[in-house]
Order: structure tokens, then sequence, then C-alpha cells
């Protein structure tokens, strides 16, 4: 088996590469992203096979890749922050349509101010859409879950679009070792898309995504979606299963590092957990019972883990890389409402708002929010929401704006 | 090595080579540490200087929004670079009539002179190519920007 250095970008084009994708429409771009270009690549120097079209936005990238996936091909496309808002009108859309496709998101903060480095309120704004959401920590990860991505969405019992995200450069421009599978093996887990029920073509037309008024019909259409994105935790448990017999590396809806015995644990997504993860073999050689958990899975949001994998702790951190402005963090909304009423439910759950616009997370603040769950825990009262945001932050931002100042005092405007 | 080459199999020597040479002389640079990398200690969980985490204070919008009171900011980034194609006015062609080409520039990358001439600010042209498309005497080609600066170096050169 092949290990070689790649990046984030590199491994998802690998993804698609090894799934033997059909068609990839691309916004060709900023944000796009290399993943794009690698793709590009190979399909033109005759390295894969399939058809590489570009589009002039994401809003058409997007409706391209359903119109295709509902033809019962396997599509792949890929995208970025702004590009992913672009297209959020369609990405209702076509997982209303339950067109079984990839997409892998790039995530970076939102614009304004505009940023380059990551965050997670892209990808969460598309919480809502009906695509199901899995996200990466590790370059091998981001290959992987591409392979996985596919199985879950194109299986008969889910039927639905699939977002796998990344941490802009953190995983993108980052290389790591990546195991890159032989294709024989990718073959036996994930064969051609037996497209089913969906057969679109120009001979047989149909009409896909009717319109209907009087709320009962869409109602039923609406939650149809959610029960098959509901259904699809059964599916990704059994996939993840087959993957790990075929390739070793277990993929759990919910990684649990080091929780078995934990007293207090640390709740994070993406690649910033492996930072917690190294504050957590530090914090353990010191002593203390502490553990993290990621949730790979998103959409579906698996509260049954979340409520069996917190049951009796002394208190959790759950730090949110990601801003829903005027309410707080997400997952910590997420998790809260997964574990009111459970009678065994952590007496201590603290919200820590960090590493948004890619702000580093420094061990000592790891340390920090340990003490505060520890003290908490103590009085049994969980502290308000707090940010991850220092003194030092501050007075470099005032700089900034001082700066700022001057020139509007230059501009004559007081 | 051989990696570098594999993965810029697609460019020309020049560019390979240079990579090479880039990645050599970093390889050297590390000599002195004898190819050893050491990674940081550990930060000892116990005994860290703990975090000066603050509560931010909530400031009015004139100060807290992101704004820069200054102009021409974009003058000074050079935004040109994204080009694959670039135009240029043929001026025995062009009839002066100033305002096409100027007009149409979503840029604003075509300034008209005092002599009538529109001249295009390569620094911020995009290479969009409407104003190939626009000018109506076709007074402007659209050439590729590689072979545009291949001519340039060479005239450099000579
Ligand atoms: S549009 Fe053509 S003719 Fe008119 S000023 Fe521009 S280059 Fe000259
Ligand atoms: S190519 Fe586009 S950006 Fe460049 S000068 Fe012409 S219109 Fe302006």
């Amino acid at each position: 088996m092949k290990r070689i250095l790649l990046t984030g970008n590199g491994a998802a084009a690998w993804g698609a590469r090894l799934a033997s994708v059909d068609y990839v429409p691309a916004f060709p771009i900023t944000p796009q992203t290399e993943i794009i270009e690698s793709l590009a690549g190979w399909i033109d120097n005759g390295e894969m096979e399939g058809r590489l079209v570009t589009l002039e936005s994401e809003h058409s990238m997007i409706t391209a890749a359903g119109a295709a996936a509902a033809t019962g091909v396997r599509v792949f496309s890929a995208t970025s922050s702004q590009g992913l808002l672009y297209g959020m009108e369609m990405l209702y859309t076509v997982a209303g349509w339950r067109a079984p496709f990839v997409l892998v998101n790039v995530s970076r903060g939102l614009s304004a101010p505009i940023t380059l480095e990551p965050d997670h309120n892209d990808i969460l704004a598309a919480r809502d859409s009906g695509f199901l959401q899995l996200h990466c920590a590790t370059c091998q990860e981001v290959l992987d879950t591409v392979l996985l991505a596919y199985r879950l969405a194109e299986d008969e019992q889910v039927r639905l679009p699939v977002l796998v995200n990344m941490d802009g450069f953190y995983l993108s421009f980052t290389r790591e070792p990546v195991e890159i599978p032989e294709r024989e093996r990718v073959e036996r887990f994930l064969p051609a898309f037996e497209p089913g029920s969906i057969r679109f073509r120009a001979s047989a037309p149909e009409s896909q995504a009717v319109a209907v008024l009087g709320g009962g019909p869409y109602f039923y259409f609406r939650y149809q979606t959610h029960l098959a994105a509901r259904n699809a935790l059964k599916v990704y448990e059994r996939v993840a299963e087959e993957f790990e017999a075929l390739f070793g590396r277990r993929h759990a809806v919910v990684e649990a590092y080091c929780c078995d015995d934990a007293e207090y644990l640390f709740v994070m997504m993406g690649s910033f957990a492996t930072k917690a993860k190294a504050a957590v073999d530090w914090l353990r050689s010191n002593g203390w019972l502490i553990g993290l958990l990621r949730p790979r899975l998103l959409r579906l949001f698996p509260e049954a883990v979340f409520r069996c994998e917190l049951a009796g702790r002394r208190g959790v951190a759950v730090i949110d890389q990601n801003l829903s402005i005027g309410a707080g963090g997400v997952l910590h909304t997420e998790v809260t409402s997964a574990l009111y009423g459970q009678p065994e439910a952590p007496p201590v759950l603290a919200s820590f708002i960090g590493g948004l616009g890619g702000r580093d997370i420094a061990p000592e603040e790891f340390y920090e929010m340990a003490e505060v769950i520890r003290k908490a825990a103590e009085t049994g009262e969980t502290p308000p929401p707090r940010l991850l945001y220092t003194e030092t932050e501050l007075r470099e931002t005032r700089k900034l704006q001082a700066i700022a100042q001057v020139e509007r005092r230059q501009l004559g405007e007081g | 090595m051989g990696w570098i080459r594999d993965e810029l199999a697609h460019l020309n020597e020049s560019v390979v080579g240079k990579n090479l040479e880039m990645a050599l002389s970093a390889y050297d640079l590390m000599a002195e540490h004898a190819g050893i990398v050491s990674l940081t200690d550990d930060l000892s969980a116990v005994g860290w200087q703990h975090p000066d985490w603050i509560e931010l204070p909530l400031e009015e919008a004139g100060i807290s929004a992101p704004t820069i009171h200054a102009a021409d900011t974009s003058e000074q980034l050079k935004t040109g670079l994204w080009r694959t194609m670039r135009p240029v006015i043929d001026y025995e062609r062009c009839n002066r009539c100033w305002w096409v080409c100027s007009t149409f520039c979503p840029d604003g990358a075509i300034k008209v002179q005092e002599d009538g001439y529109p001249r295009i600010d390569y620094d911020h042209c995009k290479g969009c190519l409407i104003c190939v498309a626009q000018c109506p005497p076709h007074a402007i080609a659209a050439i590729p920007e590689y072979l545009a600066q291949e001519e340039e170096s060479s005239e450099e050169g000579v």
C-alpha cells in the first residue's frame, strides 16, 4: 500500500479519483481549491476517466451536480466558504430532489471582514439543507471519508447528497502521510453506482421535484428527507464497519479519545480537535481523567451517541469554532438539547468560542478550559460562555483601529 | 528530489530546476543542525501561564465595523496577476472614441489620457477581454499572457 505526503486537497482529489466519478461540475475561480485543479489535470492527461465541466458559479455548479446525479451517474464537486453560500439555494433544492452525490467543502471563515483562514460558519450555514455532513480532522480521513460518503449517499435507504468538510489551511494546504488504497480494494468497498429508482433519461422524460400546494404534500416530502437523513446513522455505522474490515481504519460516528474513565471531556470538531487530543495526553500525564469527543457525523446529529458518551461525566467543555450571531456556539446548543431531561446528563456543560478565522487555540487554553470545568463541577454551576480571546489580541486590534482613526482624521472626518 | 520531479513533471525544466534549487538551499540551511529537528518540550500541564482571556466589551458600530477610512488602498494591491489573456491596444487603429473601452472595463483599468488615447493599467487589468469585445474599430487584440511576458522578458534581455 502506498503512503505518500498529500495535502487535504490532494487527498480529496484522490478520493474522487478512486471513487471513479463520472462527472465533475466545477466553478473554476476563487474560492475554488486545488482539488478541482488536480482532477482537471488527471482527466486531461488520461490518468482518470470522467468528465469535468466548468460552470460560471457555484449556484450553477451545484445545480449541474444535482441534475447529473439525478440521471444516475456518480458526481463529485468541491467548493469553499463564500462559494458554498453562493450555492445555498441549490443546496436545499438538490437535497430535496434526493440526488446523491459528494461535495467537499474547504472550511473558511465567512465575510465580512473577509479572511482566508478556517472556521465552521460556512459549513454550518448548510446545516439544515438536507445534505448529510461529515467532518474530517486529518488528510487521511478526508480521502477515506469521500469513499464512505458515496456509500452513504447512494444507499437506497438514504439517497441524499453528502458534504465532506475539511479545514482550510490546516488540512487543505498541509501535507500529511496518506495511504492511498489500492483500486481493487476500493472497488470492492464502493462498486459502480447502481442508481436503482433514479433513472432519468432523455428518451424517457419525467418530472423531478414537482411543485406542490397546500402544505400536506410539501410536509410529506420534506419530512421524508428528514427521515432519510435519520436513517443514515445505521447505514453509516454499517458502512464504517465494512470500511474498517477492508482498510483497517475505523471512522466512528463520534470519535471518543481517552473517554473510558474520563471525568471531564472536551467536545469539538474538525482539525483543531487534534490540538485537543494533544492537550488530553498532556493533562493525562499530570493525572487528569479527561478525554475528547469529536463528532464526524454532524448531520444527521447523533444525539444518542452523545447522550451515552456524556452520561455520568462531571464536566464537559464544548469548544465551538463557529458563532451563531446573537446566540452562541452551534455545537454547544445541539449537545445541550440532546441532553435535556437525561437523568445522567453532566451537571456542567460549558460553552467556549474559539478558533474563529483560524485563530489558534494554545495548549494553555485547553488546560485553562479543563480548570474552568473542574472548578465549575465543584459547585455544579455551568459558567457563562467564554470567548477564547486575550488582552494581547485586543491590543493588536486596537493598533489597527488606531491606524484607521488617524486616516479618518486625515480625511477630515473628525 | 525525485518527489519534486514527479509532482512538477508537467511544468518545464527551468521551473523544476528552480524548485530543486530552492529545496536544496533550504536543506543546506539545516546543515548546521545536522539534520536533527527537535520538537519543543511539551508544555507542562502544571504551572503553565494562564491565558489573559478578557470579556470583549461592546463598542459602537462606528468603531467596531471593519472599515478602512482611506482612499486608494486598491491601487497598491496588484490584482492583475490573475490574467491569462492580455488586451493590447493597437494605437494605429484606435480612433480615440475615448469612452467605449474605458466605460466598459469592469475594473476601471483603462484610463484615457490627455491626448485622447486610452491606456490599460496592467497592474489591475484582469484580462476579462470585455474591452476587446466592445471596441468598435477592433483596435484591441487579445494575446496569451505568457507569450506577452516572454516577449517582455526577451526585450528586457536585449
Ligand atoms: S474603444 Fe477602441 S477606439 Fe475607443 S478608445 Fe478604446 S481602443 Fe480606442
Ligand atoms: S481585459 Fe477586462 S479588465 Fe482588462 S482592460 Fe479590458 S475590460 Fe478592463
